[in-house]
C-alpha cells in the first residue's frame, strides 16, 4: 500500500539517527561479545569443576576397590599381614564410602549449575537470536525505502527536465525549479542514508549470526555434556548410596566398577569438553572481536565519504543502479533464489 | 523404580499429607524437615526440574537421587542470591521468546525462594547436647540419615560417661554443645542397620560409655496402589495409602519386652540385663484401609495406632 503512494517506511532518517543508530548497535554487539565471554569462561570454570567432582569419585572408587581386593587376596603374605592391618583397613574404607557420599553430593549441585547456566546461555541464545531478526527487519525496511528514494529521485529529475520544455510563465517556472531542485537533493540524500543505512544492517548481520552460532554451539555442547553427566552420576550416586547397606559386600564392589567405567567415558567427554571450549575462548572471540573493530573503522569511512559527495549525477547512477538491483532482488526471489 | 510424570504430583502429595497426619515426634526424623522436602520435590513447585522422580522399589519412598536433587538445588539456591533471578517483567519477555523458557526460569526462582529459607532433611546428619553434667555426665546424640532403601531414619542415644568426661568419639564445644567425631558418624552409617543389642554394645564398646538408651526409628515404607508389596503383608492393603512409621528403643528404663508390630515378627534376641525393649509400627492410611489396618494389627494381638490421612491438596508458592 505504501509502496504504491511512494511512502517511507519507519521515520525519516537523518544522518543524527543514522549515527546514533550505528553507535547503538555497535554498542550491543560489544555487550553480546562480553556476554559470550563470560559465558564462555563460566562455562569453562563449570566444566573443570565437573571434571574434577568426576575425577575424585573416580579415584575415591578406584581405592575402595583396591581395598577390597587386598582384603580378598588369598596369598600367604596377605594371609600373613591381614589380622594387623584389619582394622585399619576398615577404618579406611569407612571413611571412602563417607567421602564418596560427600564427593556424589558436591558433584551434584556442580550438575545443578550446570543446568542453570545452560538455560541462561539458550536465553542469550534467543536474544541474540531477536538481535539478528531485528536486523533483518530493519535491512527490509532500509530496502524498501532506498527504492522509494530512488523512485523520488527518477522523478525529481523528470520533472526538473519538464520544466524547461514546458510553456510557462518564467516566474513559473523559476518556482518550480526551486521546488523541484530542493526534493531532489532532498531525496538524494535519502536515498544516499537508506543506502548505508541497508550497509550497516548488512555489515552487523555477519558478526550478530556468528555470536548467536557460538552461543547456540555452547548452549548445544553443554546440554549434551549436562545430559550425559547427569546419566553418569545418578548411575554412580545409586550405586554409592548402595554402600551404606553393604559395604563389605564384593557385589557392590563390582557394581561400583561399572559406575566407574561410565564415569571414565564421562571424563573423557569432559577432557573434550573442556578443550572446545579453551578453543572457543582462545580463538572465536579475539578473532570475532577483531573482525568487529576492523568493520566498524571501514562504516565509519564509508559513512563519511557517502554523505559528503551528494551530486546531481550520483544521485541519478545511485538511482538507477538501486532500481536495478531491485528488480534484479525481485526476479531472483521469483526464482526462488534468494532467502 | 521411576513413576511416571503424570503420577509425580499426587504421590508426592499422598506422601506430605501421610507424614502430616502421623505428625511424628522427635523420636522421628523432623517433621518439619520432611515436609519441606516433600514441598520441593512436589511438581506444583518444581516442575520437572528435580525430575526423574526415582523411588525405593523396596519401599515406596523417595529414592536417595531424587530427594538429593532438591539438596544441591537449595545448595545452589543459596549461593545465587535473590537479585540472581528474573522480575516479573524480564520473565514475561523471556516467556515470549521461549515459553518453556520463561516458564523454567519461573519455576527455578519459586522453587529458590522456598529453599532458600527451609531446612531439608540431609543424607546423613549427626549432632549432639549435653543432658546432665553431675553427678555424672549423660549426653545425647543424633545421628539422621536418608537410607539406602528411601526410609527416613533417626538413631538417637543417651550415654552415660564419668563427671565431666566426654563419651569417646565426641567433644563438649561449650554451652552444652557437642562435637561428634567423623568415626563415630562413619561407624553409625555402617552399622544403622545392625541388630538393637549388637549396635547398643558397640556404641557401648566405641564410646567406652554406658548406653541407657537407644532409639532407632524409621519413616516408611510407604504403600501405594500399583507397587509390590511384601508377601507377608495382607494384599489388600495394596489397594490404598499407608505410611509405616516404626521404632525400637532399648533402655534401662523399661522393662521386659513389648512388641506391637504387625508387620516384624520380634525377633530373637538376648535382652541385656537392666534393660527393657519396645517395638512399635504406626501407620496413617487412606480411608478405605482404616478397618483392613486396624484387623490386621489386631490379628497380631494389639490395637495399633492407625490413623486415617485427610486428602492431599496440591499447593503452590
Amino acid at each position: 500500500m505504501n509502496e504504491k503512494r511512494g511512502e517511507y517506511l519507519g521515520e525519516q532518517l537523518t544522518q543524527m539517527q543514522l549515527q546514533r543508530e550505528r553507535e547503538r548497535r555497535r554498542s550491543r554487539q560489544a555487550d553480546a561479545v562480553h556476554q559470550v565471554d563470560r559465558l564462555m569462561q563460566t562455562q569453562q570454570a563449570l566444566g573443570e569443576s565437573l571434571g574434577n567432582g568426576l575425577s575424585s569419585l573416580q579415584s575415591k572408587g578406584q581405592m575402595l576397590q583396591r581395598l577390597e581386593v587386598e582384603r580378598t587376596e588369598g596369598s600367604l603374605l596377605a594371609t600373613l599381614v591381614r589380622p594387623f592391618t584389619a582394622n585399619r583397613q576398615a577404618l579406611a574404607r569407612r571413611s571412602v564410602a563417607e567421602e564418596l557420599i560427600a564427593l556424589y553430593e558436591r558433584v551434584g549441585v556442580r550438575l545443578r549449575e550446570a543446568t542453570h547456566f545452560a538455560d541462561q546461555v539458550k536465553l542469550t541464545a534467543l536474544e541474540m537470536q531477536q538481535e539478528v531478526d531485528g536486523l533483518h527487519r530493519a535491512l527490509a525496511e532500509a530496502l524498501h525505502n532506498q527504492r522509494t528514494a530512488a523512485k523520488r529521485v527518477l522523478e525529481a529529475e523528470r520533472a526538473l527536465d519538464s520544466v524547461e520544455v514546458d510553456e510557462l510563465p518564467e516566474a513559473v517556472k523559476a518556482r518550480r525549479r526551486d521546488r523541484y531542485t530542493f526534493d531532489l537533493r532532498t531525496e538524494a540524500v535519502n536515498l544516499e542514508l537508506y543506502g548505508v543505512s541497508m550497509e550497516q544492517c548488512r555489515v552487523h548481520l555477519a558478526p550478530a549470526r556468528a555470536l548467536r552460532d557460538t552461543v547456540l554451539q555452547l548452549h548445544e555442547d553443554m546440554s549434551k555434556y549436562v545430559i550425559n553427566a547427569t546419566h553418569t552420576v545418578n548411575a554412580a550416586g545409586r550405586r554409592i548410596q548402595g554402600l551404606g547397606v553393604m559395604a563389605d559386600a564384593p557385589t557392590v564392589v563390582a557394581e561400583l566398577q561399572e559406575s566407574l567405567d561410565e564415569l571414565s567415558e564421562a571424563m573423557a567427554a569432559t577432557e573434550k569438553y573442556i578443550e572446545a571450549s579453551q578453543l572457543l575462548v582462545d580463538e572465536v572471540l579475539p578473532k570475532l572481536t577483531a573482525k568487529l573493530d576492523a568493520q566498524d573503522q571501514d562504516e565509519v569511512q564509508f559513512m563519511a565519504s557517502s554523505l559528503e559527495t551528494v551530486d546531481r549525477a550520483r544521485s541519478h547512477r545511485m538511482a538507477e543502479r538501486a532500481l536495478r538491483q531491485e528488480a534484479a532482488r525481485e526476479i531472483e526471489s521469483l526464482l526462488g533464489g534468494s532467502d | 523404580m521411576l513413576l511416571e510424570p503424570g503420577r509425580v504430583g499426587s504421590y508426592v502429595r499422598a506422601l506430605h499429607s501421610a507424614v502430616n497426619t502421623l505428625a511424628p515426634d522427635e523420636t522421628w526424623v523432623p517433621m518439619r524437615r520432611a515436609l519441606n522436602h516433600l514441598h520441593a520435590i512436589d511438581p506444583a513447585v518444581s516442575g520437572n526440574l528435580l525430575a526423574p522422580a526415582e523411588l525405593s522399589a523396596s519401599t515406596g519412598m523417595p529414592a536417595y537421587t531424587w530427594m538429593a536433587r532438591a539438596v544441591a538445588e537449595q545448595e545452589l539456591a543459596r549461593s545465587l542470591d535473590a537479585a540472581g533471578h528474573k522480575s516479573d517483567g524480564e520473565l514475561e519477555r523471556v516467556s515470549r521468546l521461549d515459553q518453556d523458557l520463561g516458564e523454567r526460569m519461573r519455576i527455578r526462582r519459586s522453587l529458590h525462594q522456598h529453599l532458600r529459607g527451609k531446612t531439608l532433611l540431609a543424607s546423613t546428619y549427626m549432632d549432639g547436647a549435653v543432658r546432665r553434667l553431675e553427678p555424672q555426665t549423660d549426653t545425647h546424640i543424633r545421628y539422621d540419615r536418608t537410607s539406602p532403601d528411601g526410609r527416613w531414619l533417626r538413631i538417637q542415644f543417651d550415654l552415660r560417661t564419668p563427671k565431666g568426661r566426654a563419651p569417646l568419639g565426641t567433644a563438649f564445644a561449650g554451652e552444652g554443645r557437642v562435637q561428634v567425631k567423623d568415626s563415630l558418624q562413619h561407624l553409625l552409617t555402617r552399622h544403622f542397620s545392625t541388630p538393637l543389642t549388637a549396635l547398643m554394645a558397640s556404641l557401648a564398646d566405641v564410646t567406652n560409655a554406658q548406653v541407657l538408651t537407644l532409639t532407632r526409628a524409621y519413616l516408611g515404607p510407604f504403600w501405594f496402589p500399583g507397587m509390590t508389596l511384601p508377601v507377608s503383608a495382607p494384599p489388600q492393603l495394596g489397594q490404598g495409602l499407608l505410611l509405616h512409621a516404626t521404632r525400637e528403643i532399648l533402655a534401662t528404663e523399661l522393662d521386659g519386652a513389648h512388641h506391637l508390630d504387625a508387620f516384624e515378627p520380634a525377633p530373637e534376641e538376648r535382652i541385656p540385663d537392666g534393660y527393657g525393649v519396645f517395638r512399635e509400627r504406626r501407620f496413617s492410611c487412606s480411608q478405605p484401609l482404616l478397618v483392613p489396618v486396624r484387623d490386621w494389627c489386631e490379628r497380631a494381638g494389639f490395637r495399633g495406632t492407625v490413623l486415617a490421612m485427610g486428602v492431599p491438596k496440591a499447593r503452590r508458592l
